[in-house]
Order: C-alpha cells, then sequence, then structure tokens
C-alpha cells in the first residue's frame, strides 16, 4: 500500500501549478494582500497606540502612571518587590530655576520614567557635583539657542522664598520636552545628586516617588493594591494611580479592549475569508481534475502533496509580495502618517519602533494557516466524493442552471428571476460574498475612522495654539473691583480685548489667524437630598470630602452677550 | 474464473424532480480475459454500470467484487490503489492529464504506484498503438484518435487484469472508432487482460466476446445470454 514515490507528484504539482498562471496569480496576490493588509492594519494600530502612549507621556513629562509623595526609604523597598510595579524611581524637587523645578532623579527615574519621554537628549545626566543638564525650552527663554556640552553657566537656584543662591555648573547635558505646562506644570532642570547632598545641610527633602504599573492594572486597581500593601506614614501621605498608558490609548482609539478584540477578529475573519473565496472559487474549477487523479490512482496523501506543495509556493511568493508592500508601507509611509497625524508639534514618530517582525511573522503564520486550512478542506471535500461525483460537479451545476434558464425564456424571463434564483441555489456562496463585503465595508470604514475619526491633529491645532493672549481681568481698565464685574460699554456689551489691540495683534507680521474665546464659570449649589442622589451612583475615594461640578449652562449667545459672566 | 461480477446491483440518483433508478438490480460476471461490451440505449445505465465496476462510484445497494474482492468494503485510498493496480480506464473524452506530456501520462498511473517502467513492454504498447513519434508533445497538440490511443497506453502500463473503457469510440469517426477498438483488442490480448466496453455501435459490440445489453437500469441478455 505504501508509495513513496515523490517525484511524479512533485512533477504534478509543478506543471499544474504553472499551466493556470491566472489561478497562481490571483492566489498570490490574495495571499499578498491579506498579508500586506494584516501587518500594515495591525502596525498602524500598535503605532496609533504608541503614538497615543508617546504623546500621553511627553504631555506629562513622564511614562510613570503612579505617585506617592513625601515617602520613606523603607516604603521606596517595600514597593520595589510588588510584583504589579515594574518601575519605581525617587525625584526630588529642592528649589526653582528660571521657573522651572530643580530636581534630582535617581537611575530607574531617569532611565524607565523620565527620559522615554523626552527626545533628542543630548549629554548625560549629571553626576558630577557642579554639572546641570536643562530642558531646551528653559536655556532658550536665557537665550541659550545653541548650547554646548561642558559650557559654563550661571544659575540662580531658589530653594525656597528665603534662600536663594547662585552658582557656575557644567552643562552635562540637554533634552526636549512636551510638557503641558498648563497641566503638570514646568520642566525639571536637573542636577546631581551630590550638589543636593552639598547645598542640602542637613535639610530632609521631600521625596515622589514615581511607579509604572504593569500595563493590565488599573488606577483604581493600582492605588488598591498599595494601600493594602504599603503602609502609609500619616493619613494625609495618598497614592496617586492613573491609568496606564495603554489603556489610555487603546480607550482613546476604539473604546475600550472589548472594542479592540471585537475589531481585531472582524479583520482577522476579513483577511481569512479573502483567501477562502479566491480558493473555493478556483477549487470548485479543479474537481473535476481531482477528480480524474483520484480515478488513476492518486492516494489522499498524494492528493495532499500535490496541493499543498502549491498552496505552499503560492504562500511563499504571496507573503514575500505581501511583506514587501507591507514592510515598504510600515517604513516609509506609516511613520510619516503618525507624526503629521498624531504628533504633530510633539516630536517626531522616527525614533518609535512602528515596523514589528512580529506582527509580519504572525500575518504570514495566520494567512498560512487559512489558506492550508482551505486546501485540507478541498482535499476532504475531494476525498469525499467519488471520481463520478468529482468528474459532474460542473457539468450538472452548469446543466442545472441552464435548463432553469431557458425554461423561463418563453413565459416571460426575467433577469432579476434568475439573479434571485442563483442567489437560492448558491446560498452558501452567496452567503460567504455577502459577509465578504460586508466585513470589506467594515474594514474599510474602521480604516476611514482610524485615519480621520481619530485624527487629533485638529484637536492639537485648536488646543495648542502658537501663541496665546490671556487678559488678567483683575487688572484691567475694564473690570470694576467695586462691582465686582466687567464695566460695561454704553451698549451693553463687555469688551475684554479692545478692538485696536485686535487689530494691532492681526497687523504683526506672521500672524496669519487670531480669534478671540471667551469662557464663564458657573456653580451649582445643592441640597444634601439632591447631592446623596449624584454620591450614591459613585464609589468615592475615602480622602474626598469635596466635589467640583462643572457645568456648560450659559448657551454661545449669552456668553456673547456677557449675560451672566461672573 | 470470475474477474467482475455485480449482485443485485441498484443505483438511485436523487434529482429535483424526483428519484431515478439508473440501475436496478442488476448482476452480472465476466470471466477472466473476456472482451465484453456494455450495450444499450442513451441513459439506459450502461456507464453507470461500468463505473460500478471499477470503483468510481458507489451502488446504493448490492455488491460489486473485482478478482474476488468486495470493492464496497475497502476504504477510500484502498480502493484508489487497488483500482489503480488492477483496473485501466479509457473513457469517451479521453480524461488525459492536461500539463502532462504523452510520455508522462502513459507513465503516471505506474508511477503513482511506485514502480518503474517495463521499458520491454514499454517499447511493445508505444509501438502498437503508433506513439513513438508523439511522446514529446502535448494532449491538445493530438488528434482525437491520437488522445484516445494515449489513454489505451495509459490504461495499459500498469498491466491491469481489467480495461474499462466508457464509449471509447464515441468522439472518433467510425474508421478511428474501428482502428481504436482493434488496438483495445489485441494490446489487451497480449496481457490475457479482461476488457469492457460501453458502447452503442453495434458493429463494435459485435467484436467482443460477450454482450450485455442494458434497458431502463436492468439487464435484458445479449449475444450471449448470462
Amino acid at each position: 500500500m505504501r508509495n513513496n514515490n515523490q517525484k511524479v507528484v512533485l512533477c504534478l504539482a509543478k506543471k499544474e501549478y504553472r499551466s493556470d498562471r491566472g489561478r497562481s496569480i490571483v492566489l498570490t496576490g490574495a495571499v499578498a494582500f491579506a498579508v500586506m493588509m494584516l501587518f500594515s492594519v495591525f502596525s498602524f494600530a500598535s503605532g496609533k497606540l504608541q503614538t497615543d502612549m508617546l504623546r500621553s507621556a511627553r504631555q506629562r513629562g513622564a511614562v510613570s502612571n503612579t505617585t506617592l509623595e513625601r515617602a520613606t526609604q523603607k516604603q521606596y523597598e517595600q514597593i520595589q518587590e510588588l510584583s504589579y510595579i515594574r518601575h519605581t524611581g525617587k525625584y526630588i524637587q529642592f528649589g526653582n530655576v528660571f521657573g522651572n523645578r530643580a530636581a534630582v532623579v535617581d537611575d530607574v527615574a531617569w532611565e524607565k520614567i523620565k527620559s522615554p519621554a523626552f527626545t533628542d537628549i543630548h549629554g548625560t545626566y549629571p553626576e558630577g557635583k557642579m554639572e546641570i543638564m536643562f530642558p531646551v525650552r528653559a536655556l532658550e527663554m536665557m537665550g541659550i539657542s545653541q548650547p554646548q556640552i561642558g559650557m559654563e553657566l550661571p544659575v540662580a537656584i531658589e530653594f525656597s522664598e528665603e534662600r536663594q543662591e547662585e552658582f557656575v555648573f557644567r552643562l552635562s547635558g540637554y533634552y526636549t520636552e512636551y510638557i503641558d505646562t498648563s497641566q503638570y506644570g514646568p520642566p525639571d532642570v536637573y542636577f546631581s545628586q551630590a550638589f543636593l547632598d552639598a547645598v542640602s545641610d542637613g535639610e530632609e527633602w521631600d521625596v515622589t516617588l514615581f511607579m509604572r504599573q504593569d500595563d493590565r492594572v488599573t488606577g483604581r486597581q493600582v492605588e488598591q493594591k498599595l494601600y493594602r500593601d504599603i503602609a502609609m506614614r500619616d493619613i494625609k501621605q495618598r497614592f496617586f494611580g492613573n491609568n496606564t498608558s495603554v489603556e489610555v490609548a487603546v480607550f482613546t482609539m476604539v473604546g475600550g479592549f472589548d472594542t479592540l478584540f471585537m475589531i481585531t477578529v472582524v479583520i482577522l475573519l476579513s483577511a481569512g475569508l479573502l483567501i477562502y473565496n479566491v480558493q473555493y472559487i478556483f477549487y470548485e474549477r479543479r474537481i473535476r481534475e481531482y477528480g480524474l487523479l483520484k480515478t488513476l490512482g492518486t492516494t489522499r496523501k498524494q492528493l495532499c502533496a500535490i496541493v499543498f506543495w502549491q498552496t505552499a509556493v503560492t504562500i511563499l511568493r504571496g507573503s514575500l509580495l505581501g511583506m514587501l508592500a507591507g514592510g515598504m508601507l510600515v517604513l516609509l509611509v506609516l511613520p510619516l502618517l503618525l507624526s503629521r497625524m498624531y504628533l504633530y508639534r510633539i516630536g517626531s514618530a522616527a525614533g518609535m519602533i512602528t515596523f514589528r517582525p512580529l506582527f509580519l511573522v504572525l500575518s504570514v503564520l495566520f494567512v498560512s494557516c487559512v489558506a492550508f486550512l482551505c486546501s485540507a478542506l478541498s482535499i476532504r471535500h475531494t476525498m469525499n466524493l467519488t471520481p463520478v461525483e468529482a468528474a459532474n460537479y460542473q457539468k450538472l451545476e452548469a446543466a442545472y442552471t441552464g435548463k432553469s434558464v431557458y425554461r423561463q425564456k418563453g413565459g416571460g424571463f426575467r433577469l432579476w428571476q434568475m439573479a434571485w434564483r442563483n442567489m437560492w441555489r448558491f446560498r452558501r456562496r452567496f452567503l460567504v460574498s455577502a459577509v465578504c463585503l460586508t466585513l470589506g465595508l467594515l474594514v474599510s470604514l474602521g480604516v476611514v475612522m482610524l485615519s480621520h475619526g481619530v485624527d487629533t491633529a485638529n484637536e492639537i491645532e485648536s488646543v495648542y495654539w502658537d501663541m496665546w493672549v490671556n487678559s488678567d481681568i483683575l487688572n484691567t481698565d475694564y473690570y470694576d473691583i467695586s462691582l465686582g464685574s466687567h464695566r460695561k460699554n454704553d451698549d451693553g456689551t463687555i469688551t475684554i480685548f479692545p478692538q485696536e489691540f485686535l487689530e494691532k495683534i492681526q497687523a504683526l507680521p506672521g500672524i496669519a489667524e487670531s480669534a478671540v474665546t471667551r469662557g464663564g464659570f458657573g456653580q451649582v449649589k445643592m441640597n444634601e437630598e439632591a447631592l446623596a442622589l449624584f454620591m450614591r451612583d459613585y464609589e468615592w475615594p475615602w480622602w474626598i470630602d469635596w466635589a467640583t461640578f462643572v457645568t456648560a449652562e450659559l448657551s454661545g449667545e449669552q456668553l456673547a452677550e456677557g449675560r451672566n459672566l461672573q | 474464473m470470475k474477474v467482475l461480477e455485480t449482485r443485485n446491483v441498484r443505483k438511485i440518483y436523487h434529482t429535483p424532480s424526483g428519484e431515478v433508478h439508473a440501475l436496478d438490480g442488476v448482476s452480472i460476471s465476466v470471466e477472466d480475459g473476456q472482451f465484453v461490451a456494455i450495450i444499450g440505449s442513451s441513459g439506459s445505465g450502461k456507464t453507470t454500470l461500468l463505473n460500478m465496476l471499477g470503483g468510481l462510484d458507489n451502488p446504493t445497494d448490492g455488491v460489486v467484487f473485482v478478482r474476488g474482492e468486495d470493492i464496497g468494503r475497502l476504504k477510500v485510498d484502498e480502493l484508489t490503489v487497488f483500482r489503480r493496480r488492477n483496473i485501466g480506464f479509457v473513457f469517451q473524452n479521453y480524461n488525459l492529464v492536461p500539463v502532462l506530456n504523452v510520455y508522462e501520462n502513459i507513465m503516471l498511473p505506474l508511477q503513482l504506484d511506485g514502480r518503474g517502467p517495463d521499458e520491454r513492454f514499454f517499447e511493445q504498447i508505444i509501438d502498437t498503438l503508433k506513439l513513438r513519434e508523439k511522446l514529446d508533445s502535448m494532449p491538445h497538440m493530438l488528434s482525437g484518435g491520437q488522445q484516445q490511443r494515449v489513454a489505451i497506453a495509459r490504461a495499459l502500463s500498469a498491466k491491469p487484469a481489467v480495461i474499462l473503457a466508457d464509449e471509447p469510440t464515441g468522439n472518433l469517426d467510425s474508421v478511428t472508432g474501428m482502428e481504436v477498438v482493434g488496438l483495445l483488442k489485441s494490446s489487451a490480448s497480449l496481457l490475457h487482460q479482461t476488457i469492457v466496453v460501453v458502447t452503442h455501435n453495434e458493429e463494435i459490440a459485435q467484436m467482443t466476446d460477450h454482450i450485455i445489453r442494458i434497458e431502463d437500469g436492468k439487464v435484458r441478455g445479449g449475444k450471449d445470454e448470462e
């Protein structure tokens, strides 16, 4: 029974493969497209997630999510032992330098928590006693546009209101940060531990611990765990836990991990169905060939060898093409796209690893598995047919179709009837096609959503102006302290920025556009009953004994008219 | 010795218009070395019977023996191997593998079985069937008669005990048809093979040792009554 003659099988496989170029091209194209699609989509999604995480980290100036103020050495050591905390770094702020924070961080805090949020880091973290590291923004404020490592800088440090001292430091490094100062305060100017020890004069500085938790642990969970595992030094000491960048990025992009999973399934299903559909169409054409081979004595194993060899060649060629196309897309286009769309004005995406070989390998593996599975299914189907059934497979179908069509011709032939009959007759094929088209549309919509719907360039554009002027309304001639409100014009309107001022701004060279934004605050007073109702649905942390409610009751018209502005 | 035997074989096809009894209790037997014709009108069930004899289709009911083996009890792959070792097929539409040349087509059943060619026998076949000049040609380059000769050579190459031919002259002109049947008969006589030919050509049927006449799926008798 055994037959190990692989030569004839290989010969058949090769000759059959070469004989139908159209089929080979379409199948190879389908594999290439599926590999490219999967690799690009997952690379894009991963890149987008990374970008969001990077954006969030850059705006915060750190990749940590959780902090503990006034930490003790014991707490630091205990936290380092915790399995759900990946990195713990020490941070000490001991004063201010030109409006920036004068700080010292340990190796972990710099390497794992701070520096990943910065770009263009030149030089090294200060180690010598009189070494200093500046953010570029601070250097520019000092009038240094072209800093040199090793240059000497006279720096005045404000240790406290009473203590201010000036030193001359050697610039050991500088970095570019993108901290959103309105939310996270000014950037840090870094000093060495040696310098801090020298100027401390026995003073104990408050140590803040920056912690980077495991990505699977939410901010709420990490707080609960930390309060459970670490003893607080006093009642005022608190942990501040935030969700990880991964969670925030996933939530921002698609709404949550469950949606991400669903989208992943839909994308995989689309690629799988594409391969299945194309292979199925060509398989139907080949059933007669398989039937003939079976008649001539080709066993299941030999048929498997023929079909699997052809599938392997198709996958190899398709995967190479898909890898090439996907690789080019991911390496050349994606970083550009991500930088322009999501990292606008907060650094480039050039340093990000958007090309992930693992995605490529997984894409090729998935497509290969589907292709081999489809081939195995077609062999199984063929082997379940007798040679006669295989030989007549298409004949029967064609004969049946023809017969029905012609019969209708005499009695008033309708195209839609033919379409309906065909649809009903080939229900399975119709269903697969319908699902394929639906998934195709879904994926297309998903791509549009990903590339445009979550494009934050506009949001950044609107939030981060090149320059803005705040009216310090309390210190202008337009605010009447005795009245506690703006002085109204004769026509009842309020002027915060005089027209002449706005015109002067507009006339400045380089100003392309300007706008005036006005806002207001409102306060809602609630009685205890109403408050209890609100509090019932929210589990407040134990230390919260107050809350601020922001309302949006004022309409645009009211704001424009200046009514109710208090 | 009975090489082929069917016992009360039935074949029912289910079609949209109802059941079709292609074979209705057919019992026949063919002796070793016989040249048998199965004749009948179109749709009478003769091709269905041939398919049953060759294990190309499964009977709805009944048993088929080939060289004493109940082929209905064989597994799919066992039947495939049994078929390629014991039965050669010649079809009306030749059924040559289009991507293989003449030589490769002839050798295919042997090679699928993992056997090398019997050079002397191969030479004998191609000389008898006048295929020497065409060994490198592809099937589409050959005439109908030439393709049928290749199909016969392929059927003979594995030296099967039985040759089953379904309308082997159906696509050929009468002269070529008679020539092909003659070749089939003389080639098979070399190996004392049993040949069963399905035909509706009475002239060809008269060249055989035995005729099985089928009408409406039932055996009606023939030149040499069962």
